[in-house]
């Protein structure tokens, strides 16, 4: 991990509220590797760095993809190109690759940490790789033409939750699991695959204050104790998570008003 | 140029600590700064057995601040001595351990099992997180009792004894007297002020908890006045903390009475924040032809 002022090479509109912003720096992006995040520091007024999974890198630059639902990401929506913010990363733990016919399982703006990982299976020749996105509505419109999408009120895609066609894709040979999105999803995910042997990684999202490991606030129950999800995470094996119903509630809700 | 101190016999490279809670238990800040250059770096709370701490979400921003309700979860002392110890030794910042119990005689084990550590220059007794229904806070909040849990870790360790004070008590310079009574060799001030934030859609607290510590700027002029009323009342030297973003924060603790500053909640915003503001000291001492000493309590009357 390092820090470091990087400048800001292009913002993209992809849906409504929703942005990629694209970060010069050469090491963060030659660095990172699928499931990993930045931590970025939105300037004077905030208390608080804000951790976005590592959307795409190229060449020399790094994005983030997210959607504006709290006073962090306004003020992150405000900045421009040619100006400049201060990111660390890129930190935690990603995803493995297994599998030869893996599965990416995103739901909502959990997507943006499974498009390197997609990146990355097409390089390494595992062109079976398939990618469920869900959302509650048609509110997503991220260009990812390979994907099976649903909604569930079936204003895009076809109606239901990733899970329906997430079992589809293990009837027909799916051999490895990989999911981002809110908690209650990714419990169904790890449920889907549970007694299978099939390898199944859930990337959790949290609230975070260091994104080093320091402070202990981002904690998750696991069957070896608790873990910081900003440092031996966000990923995790399904298998290990215990699901504590009360964080997951209180997360949900919160989700909806606020980052 | 020189801006080395010494608190209460041991001799700190600068003023300016890490505080507990913020900064891990050894590295984990140890890719981003360069830890060695600090004053000296305070572990998180550490207590006899294992703490699991409270239920996730334990962390809320608020404007100017955040709340946190993490609840002293540590590992323990005797895993820190083996696994985290060794890292800290190898470091030219001093080393303040944190120490937490449930009981009195918690913290004195706490404080007996760290005294024949090498590498540990002092303990600060945490009598004061507001995170742990018993202990912690309420021992802090009772001078009496506050000078108890003093005198006990005094009788089982000669480090240096640091007692950090809360600021949810009316009088702090009660406590502040009793504990330097009981034999404190330097105080530290302030932990989080108990705080809450509620969630309008869902009606609940947004922390798991009810209630937790406020930390940040938005606690910096309560904490500077009660390090200022706390230097009238005391000798013994003053750790000054609580919303310390930069430099000019810091020279107003060093203003009002405090000997050191440590700094927190900024370390998650810009972990450079430390070593900017041990910069920025050297620089403003030289412009104003002061010394640390000279600077030290040196408010003027209006």
């Amino acid at each position: 991990m390092i820090q470091a002022k990087c400048q800001i090479v292009e913002k993209k509109q992809v849906a409504e509220k929703i942005f990629v912003m694209v970060f010069e720096h050469a090491v963060i992006a030659s660095k990172s590797k699928p499931g990993q995040f930045v931590h970025i520091n939105l300037g004077p007024g905030s208390v608080l760095r804000r951790p976005f999974s590592v959307y795409d890198t190229y060449r020399d630059t790094f994005s983030i993809l997210f959607q504006v639902v709290g006073s962090g990401t306004n003020r992150l929506a405000t900045y421009r190109p040619a100006q400049s913010l201060d990111v660390i990363g890129p930190l935690g733990h990603g995803y493995p690759l297994e599998g030869e016919k893996p599965v990416l399982v995103g739901g909502g703006m959990g997507l943006a940490s499974l498009k390197l990982l997609h990146k990355r299976f097409i390089d390494s020749k595992k062109d079976d790789v398939r990618v469920i996105l869900g959302f509650s509505s048609n509110v997503c419109a991220v260009e990812w033409p390979e994907a099976d999408v649903c909604t569930e009120d079936g204003s895009l895609g076809k109606k239901g939750i990733v899970t329906g066609l997430l079992n589809e894709e293990l009837k027909s040979g799916a051999d490895a699991v990989y999911a981002c999105g809110p908690e209650a999803m990714l419990k169904k995910v790890g449920d889907a695959t549970k007694g299978k042997k099939i390898p199944t990684y859930l990337c959790l999202e949290r609230y975070m204050a260091c994104g080093v490991g320091a402070c202990l606030s981002c904690v998750c129950e696991t069957k070896t104790g608790l873990k910081r999800v900003c440092r031996e995470g966000p990923v995790f094996k399904s298998d290990d998570i215990i699901f504590n119903e009360t964080g997951e509630k209180k997360n949900s809700a919160k989700k909806k008003k606020e980052t | 140029m020189d801006i080395s101190i010494d608190l209460a016999g041991i001799k700190l490279n600068n003023p300016v600590i890490a505080a507990a809670g913020t900064f891990g238990n050894s590295d984990e800040y140890g890719q981003l700064v360069n830890i060695s250059l600090l004053g000296a770096v305070t572990t998180k709370g550490l207590s006899i057995e294992p703490w699991k701490g409270n239920p996730y979400p334990r962390m809320v921003e608020t404007v100017g601040g955040l709340i946190n309700s993490v609840g002293l979860q540590n590992k323990g002392v005797k895993d820190f001595i083996a696994d985290d110890l060794p890292l800290l030794r190898a470091l030219d910042a001093k080393v303040i351990v944190n120490i937490v119990g449930k009981t009195i005689e918690e913290y004195a084990q706490v404080a007996s099992v760290l005294d024949n550590e090498v590498g540990v220059d002092a303990v600060e007794v945490n009598i004061s997180c507001p995170n742990i229904k018993k202990g912690g806070s309420s021992f802090g909040t009772d001078p009496k009792i506050a000078a108890q849990v003093v005198a006990a870790v005094k009788k089982k360790t000669k480090k240096v004894v640091i007692a950090k004070l809360t600021p949810n008590v009316t009088d702090v310079s009660e406590v502040a007297k009793q504990v330097e009574l009981a034999g404190a060799d330097a105080i530290s001030l302030i932990n989080t002020v108990k705080a809450m934030s509620v969630d309008a859609d869902t009606r609940q607290s947004k922390l798991a908890t009810l209630y937790g510590g406020l930390s940040g700027p938005a606690v910096k002029p309560i904490a500077l006045r009660m390090v200022h009323e706390v230097s009238q009342t005391v000798k013994v030297p003053i750790i000054g903390m609580g919303g310390i973003s930069n430099t000019k924060d810091a020279l107003e603790f060093i203003i009002a009475g405090a000997q050191a500053v440590a700094v927190g909640t900024a370390t998650f915003n810009n972990p450079q924040t430390m070593i900017n503001i041990i910069n920025d000291i050297k620089d403003y001492l030289k412009d104003n032809d002061l010394t640390l000493k000279k600077l030290s309590g040196s408010l003027k009357s209006n």
